[in-house]
């Protein structure tokens, strides 16, 4: 049995505890109050009438899909290089991390959906305002992990790299950024998360006409439960395989070939 | 050569005041020499040595080379630190070319040059394919010495290069460093912990007494190859502990364990 478990992906038991408590949940719903829970089986068959076509809000399922990537690449990639740019530049110049440092702090307890006031007040409703609420709630937390990282690159580096006849260009790109880039490939994965929530909950508030946030709701409104869990998993599904694909391609190629993890202790 | 002039350096404190380091030092080390550097932990051996790299400037007083004023580093003087510092991201054939590659070298060259250098220090090309995360200590330092050998260097700054190495290794590289050395005559500043390793290296050793401006350079006067268990040997020891330039405060110094080139705690 155990050997069985071993033998398995991490990520397929996790799943499958999951499958299960939800599974359980939905009977409990429908015994104690009396109201139907989408199970995961009708949610699977509803996501699969969803990609044969069935319509949503008002389009198919791949529409929403498309805008709500188009949104989340957008704002992600404005916070991404803003957030890496900014924690680079800081890192090097201490007087604009002394003057700065602490905003991105700041924006960090910030929580996403706190950002439609300002939103709409900058942009009103609309694309814009989405953009916006993306960008600047993933900038916090990437600008704050690559400042941290460029920070504390280790001074032996640099003074090995001078040494050895490094000019200021070669000491930037050469040492300065591959010592950072675990610090940058952390950030971009905790912002990569924190876009994509927050994409989903402002393309539910401000009313974006369509997105997967967007026709959760929709769903929700009509009492089609199914689809509204069905977007759901759909949501979480491409969160993972962004994360797992983009994020862990990177990382492999990169950090776990200079340091495995087994052996960072 | 290098001459140091009435070198002062110190360190601010925390309340403002500054801590003396070194204190008028003055010290001519002539081409092809091999000095060690010998005295207790925080006396001020690596804050000498950084001085002569380039890597920090003194307070007051003048280091020069060859005439002129250090004020950075450079390949023409090369620095072993004590714990390699191999950039982690590159393997250990890119490590060698690093700086390699900074005096223009490319192609086939910069290949052939690695190879040789990868071979003079005793390593394999599969070593060369490897991160330096999978190298041994002694490896390491390995793989570091032929990254600054391989640049010609006039002088060798070596920060206790095999002080972490059982002593099996440290001796066999201590007598690759000799061998290099004799065929080249680099100049040699060899920073260490233990009597022993000065007495068997060095040309000359600089005694750097617990406090600032207490000095004194004596020279070992064995003929090489040397015999670690001859009579002339141990007296050469004998002398070189007695002959610190102030009552070492610390007795504890003199019999510390580091002295007797054991292990370090
Ligand atoms: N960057 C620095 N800032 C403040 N104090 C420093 C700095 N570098 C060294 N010192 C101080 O200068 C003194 C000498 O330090 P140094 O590293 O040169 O000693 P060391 O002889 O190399 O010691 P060890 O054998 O332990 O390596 C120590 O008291 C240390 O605290
Ligand atoms: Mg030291």
């Amino acid at each position: 049995m155990t050997g069985l478990f071993r033998k398995m992906p991490k990520s397929t038991l996790s799943i499958v505890l999951l499958l299960t408590a939800w599974r359980l949940a939905a009977e409990g719903v429908l015994l104690f109050r009396g109201v139907p829970f989408p199970t995961p089986e009708e949610t699977f068959l509803r996501l699969l009438e969803l990609l044969a076509g069935k319509n949503l809000a008002g389009h198919s399922l791949y529409v929403h899909l498309f805008s709500s990537l188009r949104r989340w690449a957008t704002g992600f990639a404005v916070a991404a290089a803003s957030g890496v740019l900014y924690g680079l530049a800081a890192g090097r110049v201490r007087a604009l991390e002394r003057a700065t440092s602490e905003i991105p702090q700041f924006l960090l307890l910030i929580p996403g959906l706190a950002w439609v006031p300002v939103a709409i007040l900058l942009f009103g409703i609309g694309e814009r305002a989405t953009l916006f609420m993306i960008a600047v709630s993933a900038f916090a937390p990437i600008a704050v992990s690559v400042l941290g990282g460029a920070k504390n690159v280790d001074t032996r580096l640099l003074r090995a790299a001078q040494m050895l006849g490094a000019g200021e260009g070669t000491l930037f790109f050469h040492v300065f950024l591959p010592a950072t880039l675990p610090s940058i490939l952390s950030g971009l994965r905790i912002g990569l998360g924190t876009s994509w929530r927050v994409l989903v909950a402002a393309e539910m508030v401000v009313g974006s006409g369509t997105g997967l946030g967007y026709s959760l709701i929709q769903a929700r409104w009509t009492l089609d439960y199914a689809s509204s869990f069905a977007c759901i998993a759909a949501i979480c599904l491409i969160g993972f395989f962004f994360e797992r694909v983009l994020i862990r391609r990177l990382e492999r190629g990169t950090l776990d070939r200079w340091a495995p993890v087994s052996e960072k202790g | 050569m290098i001459v140091l002039e009435r070198v002062f350096k110190s360190f601010p404190l925390d309340d403002g005041r500054s801590e003396p380091v070194l204190s008028d030092l003055n010290l001519t080390v002539s081409e092809g020499e091999f000095l060690a550097i010998l005295g207790p932990s925080g006396c001020g051996k690596t804050t000498l040595l950084n001085l002569i790299a380039g890597f920090t400037a003194p307070t007051r007083g003048r280091v020069l080379f060859n005439g002129t004023e250090i004020d950075r580093p450079a390949p023409e003087r090369a620095v072993v630190f004590q714990d390699a510092v191999l950039f982690p991201w590159l393997t250990v054939s890119r490590n060698i070319a690093f700086g390699l590659k900074l005096q223009g070298l490319k192609g086939k060259n910069l290949d052939e040059k690695v190879s040789r250098y990868l071979a003079i220090m005793g390593l394999t090309e599969e070593d060369g394919a490897k991160y330096p995360h999978a190298l041994s200590g002694g490896m390491s330092q390995r793989v570091s010495l032929a990254r600054v050998l391989a640049l010609k260097p006039k002088a060798l700054l070596m920060d206790e290069p095999f002080s972490s190495l059982d002593v099996d290794t440290r001796e066999r590289l201590q007598e690759e460093l000799l061998r290099l050395w004799a065929a080249r005559r680099t100049t040699v500043i060899y920073v260490t912990h233990s009597v022993e390793e000065a007495a068997y290296l060095a040309d000359r050793v600089l005694l750097l007494g617990p406090s600032p401006g207490r000095a004194r350079t004596v020279p070992v006067p064995l003929k090489r190859p040397r015999n670690r268990r001859s009579e002339e040997f141990l007296a050469t020891k004998e002398a070189l502990r007695g002959g610190f330039p102030e009552p070492l405060c610390c007795a504890t110094f003199r019999h510390s364990p580091h002295l007797e080139g054991g292990f370090r705690p």
